[in-house]
C-alpha cells in the first residue's frame, strides 16, 4: 500500500503553493470593491484559486516552457491529493466552530432538515433551461441535484454507467470540480445582497463539496462579527453533514422522481412549441 | 492503519501551510502554535482510521468534524484544550491553502470543460445558484419560524 514516495513534486508543490499564499495573502492582501454603499469584499483565498488556476491552464505551462517543466502532471495530481488532506484540517476547524455552537446548531436541526428541499429548487429552473437548450434525458442528470459525489452514485445505480442520465450528471460535477470553487465564493460575497439572513445564507453553503463550502463561508463570514462569524461557520458545516446524509435520500425518492415529471412537462412544452 | 499513518505525513504538510498563513496573516510566531498542530493531527488521525474501517457516503473531513465534536462534547480539559488550540489557527488560514492546491490542481483541466458546451457551463452555474438560493430561503423561513433569526 505505501510506495515509496516521490519527493520532488512535493517539494516542488510545497514551494509553489507557499510562494501563491505569500502574494495572496501578503502582497494582494483583502481588497474591497464598493459600488455605491454596497461594498463586496474579495478574499486572499479568492486570489489563491484564482492565481492557482491561472498559473496551471495547461496554455501557460504550454507557452512558458521553463513553468511547464517545473509545474507537471505530477504536481498537478499532488495538489490534487493536498486539496483532500487540506479538507481534513478545515474539519476539525469546523468541529471546534460547533462545540461553543451545539445549542444552535441543535435548535436549527429541524429548518436543516428541511433545507435539503431547497435543493430541489434547480428542477423547476434549470430543466426548462436545459429543455430549451435541446439537451435530452441528460437533464435530468443534470439539474435535479447538486451533482456531486453522491449524486453520480444515485443516478449510476438508477440509470447505469453511459446513460444520458449519467453523462448529464458527469458534465454538472466536472463544471463543479473545475469552476464551483471559485463560482461558491463569489455566490458567498454576494449572497448577503439578497437581503437574505446571514445565518440562512450559511446554510445555504453547505450544499455542495467541502471546497465549495470553504469557499462559501469563508468569504461569507468575513464580513461578520466574530461572533456571528463562528455560529454561521457551524451552521454551515451543520448543514454540509447533513446534506452528505440526507441529499442522497431526497435524491432517490423526490429528486429525480420529480425531475422525470419536470422533463416530461417541458418537453411536451416544447415538442408543442416546435409543432 | 497502515495506510492512515502514510496518509498523516500529507496532513502534516497541510497543517504546516495552513500554520504558515496564519503566521504570515497574523504575525503569531510559527512554534507557538505546536500545541494547534497536536490537537488537529490527533483528530485528523483518528478520522483517517475511522473512515478505513466505518465506510460511508460521508466524506473524510465530515468524519474529521464528527470525531473533533465527539472529542470535545464532554466539558473536560481535553476540551479545553482542543478548543483553544484549534482556535489558535484561524478557519480563513486554513481556507487558503486548501484553495490553493484547489485552484493548481484544475487548471490543466480546464481543456476538458472548453470540450463540453458552454451550454453546459450556464446549466452549472444556474443548478448551483439555484441550490444555494434555495437551501438559504428555507433555511431563513424555517430559522424565522423557530425565532433563532
Amino acid at each position: 500500500m505505501t510506495k515509496k514516495l516521490d519527493l520532488m513534486p512535493v517539494i516542488k508543490t510545497t514551494l509553489i503553493v507557499m510562494a501563491v499564499i505569500f502574494v495572496s495573502q501578503v502582497l494582494i492582501g483583502k481588497q474591497v470593491i464598493s459600488f455605491g454603499s454596497v461594498s463586496i469584499p474579495i478574499l486572499p483565498m479568492l486570489f489563491a484559486v484564482m492565481i492557482g488556476m491561472a498559473i496551471s491552464l495547461v496554455v501557460v505551462r504550454d507557452k512558458i516552457k521553463l513553468w511547464g517543466k517545473v509545474f507537471t502532471e505530477k504536481e498537478e495530481s499532488f495538489a490534487s491529493n493536498m486539496v483532500g488532506f487540506s479538507l481534513l484540517i478545515l474539519g476539525t476547524q469546523y468541529a471546534g466552530m460547533i462545540i461553543p455552537n451545539i445549542d444552535n446548531i441543535l435548535e436549527a436541526g429541524v429548518p436543516l432538515i428541511f433545507q435539503e428541499l431547497g435543493n430541489l429548487l434547480p428542477i423547476f429552473i434549470a430543466i426548462p433551461l436545459a429543455v430549451k437548450f435541446g439537451l435530452g434525458r441528460e437533464a435530468i442528470g443534470a439539474c435535479s441535484s447538486i451533482s456531486r459525489e453522491p449524486s453520480i452514485a444515485v443516478v449510476q445505480g438508477k440509470y447505469g454507467t453511459g446513460t444520458p442520465e449519467y453523462i448529464g450528471v458527469l458534465a454538472i460535477y466536472l463544471c463543479g470540480s473545475v469552476i464551483g470553487t471559485l463560482w461558491f465564493s463569489v455566490l458567498g460575497s454576494l449572497g448577503s445582497l439578497s437581503g437574505l439572513h446571514p445565518l440562512a445564507l450559511a446554510a445555504g453553503s453547505g450544499v455542495g463539496s467541502g471546497s465549495m463550502l470553504s469557499a462559501a463561508s469563508g468569504a461569507l463570514v468575513s464580513t461578520l462579527s466574530p461572533d456571528m462569524a463562528a455560529q454561521a461557520l457551524s451552521i454551515a458545516a451543520a448543514s454540509n453533514l447533513l446534506s452528505s446524509v440526507i441529499g442522497a435520500l431526497s435524491l432517490t425518492f423526490i429528486g429525480l422522481p420529480l425531475a422525470e415529471f419536470m422533463y416530461k412537462i417541458c418537453n411536451k412544452k416544447e415538442v408543442a412549441a416546435n409543432a | 492503519m497502515l495506510k492512515s499513518i502514510h496518509d498523516m505525513k500529507f496532513v502534516f504538510l497541510a497543517l504546516a501551510l495552513a500554520i504558515f498563513t496564519e503566521t504570515l496573516t497574523t504575525g503569531t510566531p510559527l512554534f507557538s502554535m505546536w500545541d494547534s498542530a497536536v490537537a488537529m493531527s490527533v483528530i485528523v488521525f483518528l478520522a483517517l482510521v475511522t473512515k478505513h474501517y466505518i465506510n460511508s457516503p460521508l466524506p473524510a473531513f465530515a468524519y474529521a468534524t464528527l470525531i473533533g465534536i465527539a472529542i470535545c462534547l464532554p466539558d473536560t480539559v481535553i476540551r479545553t484544550f482542543f478548543l483553544d488550540s484549534i482556535g489558535k489557527v484561524g478557519f480563513l488560514s486554513c481556507c487558503v491553502p486548501l484553495l490553493a492546491f484547489a485552484g493548481l490542481s484544475v487548471g490543466g483541466k480546464m481543456e476538458e470543460l472548453k470540450k463540453l458546451s458552454w451550454k453546459i457551463v450556464v446549466l452549472f452555474l444556474v443548478v448551483s445558484t439555484s441550490c444555494f438560493f434555495g437551501a438559504s430561503m428555507i433555511a431563513q423561513i424555517g430559522f424565522t419560524m423557530k425565532g433563532i433569526i
